[in-house]
């Protein structure tokens, strides 16, 4: 039974300091066993709109949902498809409708992107909407790639929305039958930094190799919160900070060996509907 | 007519890229620099381009991601070809002839597309380019096909052109070149009308909205 070891953290971008905005960038990890012992991970990041005026709360909102979607149908059934990946995107673009109609405001301004992994048995969904990457490790040791281009448009500053009308039918989604060891999933305030591209596009290999290996030591599967502070105060570090000032959120996953000693620190049974 | 073979493609331009991935902010300045411009309004002109190019040195990002080109009229001039800030050598600019704007409007338009294909080329992300044009007259040459340009060009929102009228200027002319309503530089504040453009090319430079970036307000330059 594969457990994993996580840490994730957001750090707020100088940019927004400087605008009086606090981090727009949200994220979650949930671990989840089903069926007495099935264990699933689903991770989530989200980076609310510039121009968006709640959207902080429309970041957080939207990994919330979409975490909470993927939970409720697998405890209902194991297994994931397309069709429910996109569901669970559905899901968190109605929740973000539902806060804008409380709001009384238009939904555009609870905007955001949105990217989810949903990792089990035998089972590896990818899905995303707007910016940011999505990026596992290869069967060659020291291989790395994204699953998905970076939804953007002609420039830079134009990406897509989970807000936006088509969004369920523009999203990015992917289901593979053998789980990769890592993921990690970041938002776009690192994607100068992880993606490059000269000579072509490539993943930065060598940052993911320097990164990867605390959370491999971990003891135990689950979330580390002291890894999580450390990673939060990486990413505030000036060799970071000199390439973005965005907010930049990333999530570090690995599969842990199945001789190491495990704890499973969050189990959750199904809740009757 | 536009002599495209003034713009030259460095060599060079895949190595840089590749010190420098950093997505583009495209800027054209283009510059009047006809007889009415000697004397103050040239030295004034010179002084505020220099702070310009000083104010993007002191943002590391903004360094890095603005690119300038500058052409001066007439006649049409590329005097300095794109570059970021920190590869732009400065030079001064002298005073030259006539006002040939729609030919040098039409060159820039021709520049940002051609510079629109480096970037795809070298896989190189880059923001809507601008196009900033600087007249203190009115042009002496037939402009109805430069304004044709920057209507397809902005409906397209292949760029966005701003005009800006030296004291002189031919507004009404300019208002019909332009989409956007000029605007009227009081007296000879260039350096203040280039600070103001330095903030809007760095905030441009790190944006990150689809809805329009909106800039500081023009105001101390700008007549109302």
């Amino acid at each position: 039974m594969s457990r994993w070891s996580v840490a994730a953290a957001a750090t707020v971008g100088e940019r927004h300091i400087a605008d009086g905005r606090p981090c727009e960038d949200a994220w979650t990890v949930r671990l989840h066993e089903f069926r007495g012992g099935e264990p699933w991970m689903i991770l989530a990041v989200s980076d609310g709109a510039g121009t968006a005026g709640r959207a902080q709360a429309g970041s957080a909102c939207a990994v919330a949902a979409f975490a909470d979607a993927a939970a409720r149908c697998l405890c209902a059934a194991p297994g994931m498809s397309e069709d429910v990946l996109r569901d669970c995107l559905g899901a968190a673009r109605v929740a973000l409708a539902v806060e804008a109609g409380l709001a009384g405001v238009p939904i555009r301004e609870f905007a955001c992107t949105l990217l989810g992994a949903v990792i089990g048995p035998g089972t590896a969904a990818f899905a995303q909407i707007g910016d940011g990457a999505i990026v596992i490790a290869g069967d060659e040791p020291g291989s790395w790639a994204w699953m998905f281009e970076p939804q953007k448009g002609e420039y830079a500053n134009e990406t897509s929305f989970l807000t936006e009308e088509d969004a369920l039918a523009r999203a990015s989604i992917a289901v593979m039958t053998n789980p990769p060891a890592e993921i990690a999933l970041f938002t776009d305030g690192l994607e100068n930094l992880l993606i490059r591209t000269q000579p072509e596009r490539h993943v930065v290999g060598q940052f993911f190799e320097q990164m990867f290996p605390p959370v491999r030591r971990a003891n135990e599967a689950g979330l580390d919160d002291a890894l999580c502070d450390h990673l939060a105060g990486y990413l505030a570090t000036p060799q970071i900070s000199a390439r973005s000032d965005d907010d930049r959120t990333l999530i570090l996953a690995t599969c842990l060996r199945e001789t190491v000693e495990v704890a499973i620190r969050e189990t959750e049974t199904c809740a009757t509907a | 007519m536009t002599s495209t073979s003034l713009i030259t493609q460095s060599p060079f331009i895949a190595d840089t890229f590749a010190e420098n991935p950093e997505p583009r902010c495209p800027c054209v300045l283009v510059l009047d620099t006809s007889g009415s411009m000697s004397g103050k309004p040239i030295d004034q002109l010179n002084a505020g381009y220099q702070a310009l190019l000083n104010e993007l040195l002191e943002d590391a990002l903004a360094s890095k991601r603005v690119e300038l080109a500058v052409v001066t009229f007439g006649p049409v001039r590329l005097v300095q070809d794109f570059e970021t800030p920190d590869m732009i050598a400065s030079t001064d600019l002298e005073v030259t002839g006539d006002t040939p704007m729609g030919e040098a409007i039409e060159f820039a338009i021709d520049l940002v597309h051609q510079r629109k294909d480096v970037y795809r080329q070298a896989g190189i992300a880059y923001y809507r380019p601008w196009i900033f044009v600087i007249t203190d007259g009115a042009p002496t040459d037939s402009w109805k096909a430069a304004a044709r340009a920057v209507k397809e060009g902005e409906a397209s929102n292949a760029f966005s052109l701003f005009a800006v009228a030296v004291d002189g200027a031919d507004m009404e002319t300019l208002s019909q070149i332009a989409v956007r309503e000029p605007i009227k530089l009081k007296g000879l504040r260039f350096a203040e009308l280039f600070r103001w453009l330095s903030n809007s090319l760095k905030s441009v430079s790190r944006s990150k909205t689809t809805e329009r970036v909106a800039l500081p307000a023009p105001t101390g330059w700008a007549e109302v």
